[in-house]
């Protein structure tokens, strides 16, 4: 495929140091969003209804939106959003006897949606998020530990996965999308997501069979090699997730614009929103940041043993040779 | 593919694969016999959001409490209140105390009566001479000695001061008091306060203060509520407790305002007395209008019954057990009924002129008076009663859901309804073609995009196979544990398309790139092409196992999470990563070696 090639190429063909830059430029502006939002706001992400309490109503009318306004006037905090036919009220927290009014009101109609949540329940789920976030996290460090028992490598896949979340937080800021529990699992999600193409590339750079050892430069040759296998590897597991969960986005926010035979799906939008954006920040975090990290890490390990190794020079570069062949091996195929 | 390579059916690998896919496609359409017209979704049960309906997510209030006070203390505050409202200022002295008594001295003089009504326990009197030194204008000390242990005491003392229901129980471990009600840290700090009482500490010397309610009081308002949903025709309503707190019900083809009518508010119970027809003519599950002309009313339970017993009671005659609801009438509840038993002649003919109870205008149990009951009621109103349901095991359910009844439905905690929603069917099933829809876009996406990176019909058609059967081995486990189906089970699994599809390709590239890198001078060596096949599977094994372990440690994390909304998108991960590990995986390792 010579598109993913060119890519390869493109990406492994920068210096190390230069890569590594641009992905943390990145997160020092995704934080400042979101630090900004803290400051703005007092939260980082902007509380959704599941997160703040409240009455989601959905109805199909044709209506006009200051129709709707005057209808519903009675009841707290009214916000209306409209795709055509289709209306969406947002209600705030109000007493159990609004509530039946309400309930009442928007049973009337022959199509409708109803969610109510409490500001009890809101705080419930926001001290949950917190702690399953947490927990995941701490898990998810001690999973990669285990599995790679060297510090650096490990602490740039737990720097990986923190990054690729506050990014996608961010993005979320910047379209306007609150937080939902659907963009809470998403962002769980995410740490299983973006773990995964990290560990491929750790686990193929760090390999321990023949690589190690050499020159500092062939060294750095083969580790180069090594990254553009995984990087082909990499990014067409990433294109294939993200395929899957485009899919997602189109049929849960797009279907119902053209046709009234669907319903948009906030629960399944939200999701795959956000995985959408962790998905590219996790591209640019793995095969930009992670790689140069590793590169630059396993070029001080390789000059660390150089001196020791150099009188297999004559054996190094046979087998450098004849590992050449391996570049294009997987576009050969059968 | 397989047919040209028939080494690969024997491979174990390779057989519990196709075992698993055969098995789940046997649950999911053979066996259990799918209900009649569910088509291609065979035993696969949809959740709440694709099948219409709404949900409750309840809160039973309450707060566990660990109490340390001293009941003389209770019981001295408690008479000194009673002699401050006779306008006395008398002091009250404890003498002594242990386990089962208090004994108090006062100069002030009280009445058996007087004391019983604070209802403190079982209590005796002594007037004594005082010594001459504590000459009072009486001339004398009334000593008053108070049987009632400290569980008791303050139980009554709580219930007094806070105005709700407490009872002593076990949490734990410990030793608390279940409040029924929730009251703020400060406001029983105060109650405590007054009878130099604090809250309790537990073993790391934190104070025993918890909202929430006991699993035994959760699971009695879970059994209430079943009660009430099976009186409206709603069977198998699935009820499910998160915590001790928190009960999540799924009312499939409910609306919302029905729903939410079902919760807190209490029914109307009635006692009516059979005036006309025939003995038995009255008939459980009868509704009002059926029996208004046979029937009139006697008391409504709210106020002509005073209390309801906790449990079914007992009592053996001829050597049967039989069961009943015990419960008692108020003043006017019992001068109602003795009236209309003499006024209608029930005392003299029971059996012509039952007596029907009814819950919300429907006939829950009816039956006449015995003969001992209607001789005592030609005298005097009789207070305590027990409606008998029956022998045995049948007998003591039906009395311990008639004891639920008597209470007409009644929480034994306040409840809040914290969350609620409606999906009305037809959205429902708009959101079920969606559904499907997304996961079949995702898969031919996923197709494409493979499809593009390999251009290999071999490679590309087994991959997408195997991903087909990881998708059928799930749907296969949510029939079989009767997993319901929602919106957050089908991200799950629209998630496991993605992701299941990155670790076949992890394998395909190292198996391809094995085959293509083994170099001829490694080939002298020895090193024969199944071997670096297997060093290279095994490499990407590592990579999947670790990748998988990260995902599914992040979604415990949400399966954990108690509010449950999303647990089934934690779930259907976590299950598709195991069945993809441990099944999926290693066939297609074996089935893409074959091929390569």
């Amino acid at each position: 495929m010579p598109l993913l090639d060119a890519v390869v190429e493109r990406v492994t063909g920068f210096d190390a140091k230069r890569l590594v830059v641009v992905p943390l430029i990145v997160l020092l502006l995704a934080a400042s969003v979101l630090a900004y939002s803290q400051l703005a706001f007092g939260t980082p992400v902007k509380l959704g209804m599941d997160f703040t309490g409240g009455t989601l109503v959905r109805i199909t009318t044709a209506e006009s939106k200051d129709e709707l306004l005057a209808k519903f006037s009675e009841f707290p905090n009214v916000i209306i959003r409209e795709a055509g036919d289709e209306k969406i009220l947002q209600f705030g927290p109000m007493s159990n006897e609004e509530k039946e009014k309400l309930i009442q009101l928007v049973t009337s109609y022959p199509d409708y949606e109803i969610k109510d949540v409490s500001p009890l329940f809101g705080k419930e789920a926001q001290a949950q998020t917190v702690k399953a976030l947490v927990i995941a996290f701490l898990l998810m460090a001690i999973v990669i530990f285990i599995v790679f028992r060297t510090p650096v490598p490990a602490a740039a896949i737990v720097f990986c996965a923190v990054s690729d979340i506050i990014i996608a937080a961010a993005c979320l800021n910047l379209v306007r999308l609150e937080l939902s529990l659907g963009t809470v699992a998403a962002l769980l999600m995410l740490i299983g997501y973006s773990v995964d193409s990290n560990i491929l590339l750790t686990t193929k750079l760090l390999r321990s069979s023949p690589v190690t050892g050499r020159s500092k430069k062939s060294g750095m040759l083969k580790v180069l090699e090594r990254l553009k296998e995984a990087m082909r590897t990499g990014l067409t597991m990433t294109s294939t997730t993200l395929s899957a969960i485009f899919a997602m986005f189109v049929v849960a926010a797009c279907m119902s614009l053209f046709s009234e035979y669907y319903a948009p799906i906030p629960l399944l939008r939200d999701i795959s929103i956000v995985l959408i954006f962790g998905l590219f920040a996790d591209l640019m975090n793995t095969w930009m940041f992670n790689a140069g990290v590793l590169r630059f890490y396993l070029g001080e390990r390789a000059a660390a043993r150089a001196p020791a190794e150099r009188r297999k020079g004559a054996k190094t570069a046979r087998v450098e040779k004849a590992a050449k062949p391996q570049r294009g091996g997987v576009r050969r195929g059968k | 593919m397989v047919s040209e390579r028939g080494g690969l059916l024997r491979d174990v690998r390779v057989l519990v694969f196709l075992v698993f896919v055969l098995l789940s496609l046997f649950v999911i359409y053979v066996y259990p016999p799918p209900p009649v017209g569910a088509g291609t979704n065979g035993n696969l049960k949809f959740g709440l959001d694709l099948v219409g309906g709404s949900y409750l997510q309840l809160k039973l209030e309450g707060v566990l409490v660990k109490v340390e006070a001293d009941k003389g203390e209770i019981i001295k505050h408690e008479i000194l209140g009673l002699l401050r409202g006779r306008g006395e200022n008398t002091s009250v002295e404890i003498v002594a105390e242990n386990e089962t008594a208090v004994v108090l001295e006062t100069a002030a003089i009280l009445t058996n009566e007087e004391l019983e009504a604070l209802n403190i326990g079982s209590i005796s009197i002594e007037r004594l001479s005082a010594p001459p030194e504590n000459v009072t204008e009486t001339g004398n000390i009334t000593r008053i000695t108070i049987t009632a242990d400290e569980g008791y005491v303050v139980t009554r003392y709580l219930e007094d001061a806070l105005g709700a229901d407490v009872e002593p129980a076990v949490y734990r471990g410990v030793e608390i008091y279940e409040i029924r009600k929730l009251v703020s840290k400060e406001e029983l700090e105060n109650v405590l306060d007054a009878v130099n009482a604090s809250i309790g500490r537990d073993e790391r010397g934190m104070e025993f203060f918890v909202e929430g309610v006991t699993p035994g009081t959760r699971d009695l308002a879970k059994e209430i509520m079943e009660t009430k949903l099976n009186m409206l025709g709603l069977r198998d309503i699935p009820i499910r407790t998160v915590g001790t707190d928190i009960i999540l019900i799924d009312l499939a083809g409910v609306d919302i305002a029905t729903a939410r009518k079902l919760i807190g508010k209490p029914g109307k119970f009635e006692i009516r007395i059979q005036t006309a027809g025939e003995a038995g003519e009255i008939k459980k599950g009868m509704r009002l209008e059926e029996i208004k002309n046979i029937t009139v009313h006697v008391l409504y339970g709210d106020e002509g019954i005073a209390s309801v017993g906790a449990i079914p009671q007992q009592r053996r005659s001829d050597d049967v057990e039989r069961w009943g609801a015990p419960f008692t009438l108020t003043r006017e509840g019992a001068a109602a009924l003795q009236d209309a038993c003499i006024k209608y002649g029930a005392v003299d003919d029971p059996e012509r002129h039952e007596l029907a109870m009814l819950l919300d205008d429907v006939v829950i149990y009816s039956a006449p008076l015995s003969s001992d009951l209607a001789n005592e009621l030609k005298t005097r109103p009789v207070y305590n009663l027990i409606a008998e349901t029956g022998e045995g095991e049948d007998g003591r359910r039906a009395a311990k859901e008639l004891i639920i009844h008597l209470k007409a439905g009644a929480l034994p905690v306040p409840v809040e309804i914290i969350g609620s929603g409606e999906v009305p069917a037809p959205l429902g099933e708009k959101f079920r073609r969606e559904a499907a829809l997304a996961a079949a876009l995702a898969f031919m996406l996923v197709a494409l995009v493979v499809y593009v990176r390999y251009r290999n019909g071999r490679i590309v058609l087994p991959m997408l196979m195997t991903l087909i059967c990881e998708v059928i081995i799930i749907l296969g486990f949510a029939a079989a544990t009767g997993w319901q189906l929602d919106l957050p089970s089908v991200a799950g699994i629209i998630a496991v398309i993605g992701t299941g599809v990155d670790q076949l390709v992890i394998i395909t590239d190292e198996v391809l790139s094995g085959a293509a890198a083994t170099p001829p001078t490694q080939k002298k060596k020895g090193k024969t092409p199944v071997k670096v096949y297997l060093r290279r599977v095994a490499e990407a094994f590592n990579i999947i196992f670790a990748s998988a372990a990260t995902t599914a440690v992040a979604m415990l994390a949400l399966a954990l999470m108690a509010l449950g909304t999303l647990r089934g998108f934690a779930i259907i991960t976590i299950v598709g990563i195991l069945i993809g590990v441990l099944i999926t995986r290693p066939a297609y390792a074996r089935i893409i070696q074959e091929i390569a």
